[in-house]
């Protein structure tokens, strides 16, 4: 099956997509060299060699405590995966296995839903949260970010599930498996 | 293979993500359609109080309305169009083998982690910017005038941003897609004489139907509500010429408090959401059965 791959096609296609990948990774390279320069160098025209200053650094941190904003990033985003998961993991998993007749309908419905613009409905969501006092709280937030992404999740999920197939989850069954088994082992 | 125990338990496990979302859409959207029928101003609620449609007629009558959905269009159209064109031909090119096929894959799909406000800052402030941007270092470079991307060609400037996004998603979907392409039946194609393009024509397009399809289903719908990129760049200007209908209803509730005005644009993008939905569900539920 193996084709032989001679020289020249191989080099020219390594010198091709390293051109090309360099230029889209471009703008994330700039930005770290440019991290690296002091106010002055940063404005002073195209020049990919930064002095290797970390003032920038130091100053980002002392000014508005960047680390505790990077902490607030971490725990809402392992939080609303956590949530979406205990949620969407059975949701998924009965649809992957034991599928009804409207489990597509369900699933096309699920997206559907991520087609509402956020705007939208932003004042009412306001409203509710400001009713129920989750303003200005993590966990609301957290609540917010995985109700959003769980059709995704739920997507995501269930195109997985239905690769592993049902006769694995079967044998396993037969043996004795309890569906907290089957899905920590076979998921 | 499901007996009727699994069955129902079933149902019992599907119930909270059905109930959790079914609760998330209706709730907000049955406010909004409510709040789009009356006037309501937080700062200002002495003439509160149910109009019926005129927030509809006022929000129709806006000079920004046509604009903001044609913008909404041009951006969703194009950015498909350049992502999956793009996508394929560059899934097409790190697919050969090469050196360092790892960290052109790696270099290729980075833009994807970076956070649109952020990405877009990158690109107003050290890409694009008309003094200190490397698009006006390599146009004075060849003795050009430096061009004013968000001044001259907002909606330009922004699908090219956007679009920088999700070329690594578009990307990466088809890359998958090609890499299970069977290659014996790649071989046969070329025993038989077929050349690179009608191979790809006949064998490998099709081959990534589906996958062609997922990434424009997902793509529309995050399309659709581009905002930050165009928060933090134009602003929606100059006047309202990168104006979408997202930003629309974010500048009638938060910056006019219309909150009314602004619940019938959400249920205006609603509707318009829905028309295109509607057209990019069939088409997927159509090849996902296959």
């Amino acid at each position: 099956m193996a084709r032989s791959v001679t020289t020249q096609h191989k080099t020219i296609a390594t010198v091709a997509a390293w051109i090309v990948a360099l230029l889209i990774f471009f703008p994330i390279l700039y930005t770290i060299i440019t991290s690296f320069k002091s106010e002055q160098e940063a404005i002073q025209g195209f020049n990919l060699i930064p002095s290797g200053t970390m003032e920038s650094y130091a100053e980002v941190q002392a000014q508005s405590g960047y680390f505790k904003f990077f902490l607030n990033s971490v725990i809402l985003s392992v939080g609303s995966t956590i949530l979406a998961l205990l949620v969407a993991i059975p949701a998924a998993w009965s649809m992957a296995f034991a599928p009804a007749k409207r489990t597509k309908d369900i699933l096309m419905w699920m997206l559907s839903t991520k087609m509402m613009p956020a705007v939208a409905v932003l004042f009412p969501i306001y409203l509710i949260f400001r009713d129920l006092g989750l303003l200005d709280s993590r966990i609301g937030l957290m609540v917010m970010l995985m109700l959003i992404n769980l059709p995704i999740v739920v997507w995501m999920l269930y195109t997985y599930f239905r690769e592993i197939p049902g006769e694995i989850l079967e044998a396993a069954r037969m043996d004795g498996a309890s569906l907290w088994n089957e899905i920590v082992c076979a998921g | 293979m499901a007996t009727q125990q699994t069955r129902s338990l079933a149902r019992f496990m599907l119930a909270p993500s059905v109930v959790l979302l079914l609760v998330w859409m209706v709730v907000p959207l049955a406010l909004t359609l409510w709040f789009s029928f009356q006037q309501y101003n937080p700062l200002n609620p002495i003439r509160d109080g149910f109009v019926a449609f005129s927030n509809y007629a006022l929000f129709y009558s806006n000079p920004a309305f046509l604009q903001s959905i044609l913008n909404t269009l041009t951006l969703v159209i194009s950015v498909l169009l350049i992502t999956v064109i793009g996508g394929i031909l560059l899934a097409l090119l790190i697919d050969q083998p090469m050196w360092g096929q790892g960290i052109v894959r790696i270099l290729v799909i980075s833009p994807f982690f970076v956070m649109p406000p952020v990405a877009a800052l990158v690109w107003k402030n050290m890409i694009m910017h008309p003094q200190y941007g490397v698009f006006a270092d390599i146009a004075r470079f060849f003795g050009a005038q430096p061009i004013d991307w968000f001044g001259q060609y907002p909606m330009t400037a922004i699908i090219i941003i956007v679009a920088w996004q999700w070329l690594p998603f578009a990307t990466l979907i088809l890359l998958t897609a090609l890499q299970s392409l069977d290659g014996e039946q790649k071989e046969a194609a070329e025993m038989d004489g077929a050349g690179f393009i009608s191979r790809f024509i006949y064998l490998t397009l099709p081959h990534m139907s589906r996958a062609i399809t997922v990434v424009i289903l997902i793509q529309t719908i995050f399309l659709l509500s581009v905002y930050a990129e165009i928060l933090v760049t134009t602003n929606g200007g100059p006047g309202y010429a990168s104006t979408n209908l997202p930003f629309l209803v974010y500048q009638k509730a938060l910056l006019e408090f219309k909150i009314g005005q602004a619940s019938a644009g959400g249920i205006i993008a609603v509707i318009l959401a829905n028309i295109v939905a509607f057209f990019a569900m069939r088409a997927v539920g159509k090849n996902l059965d296959k």
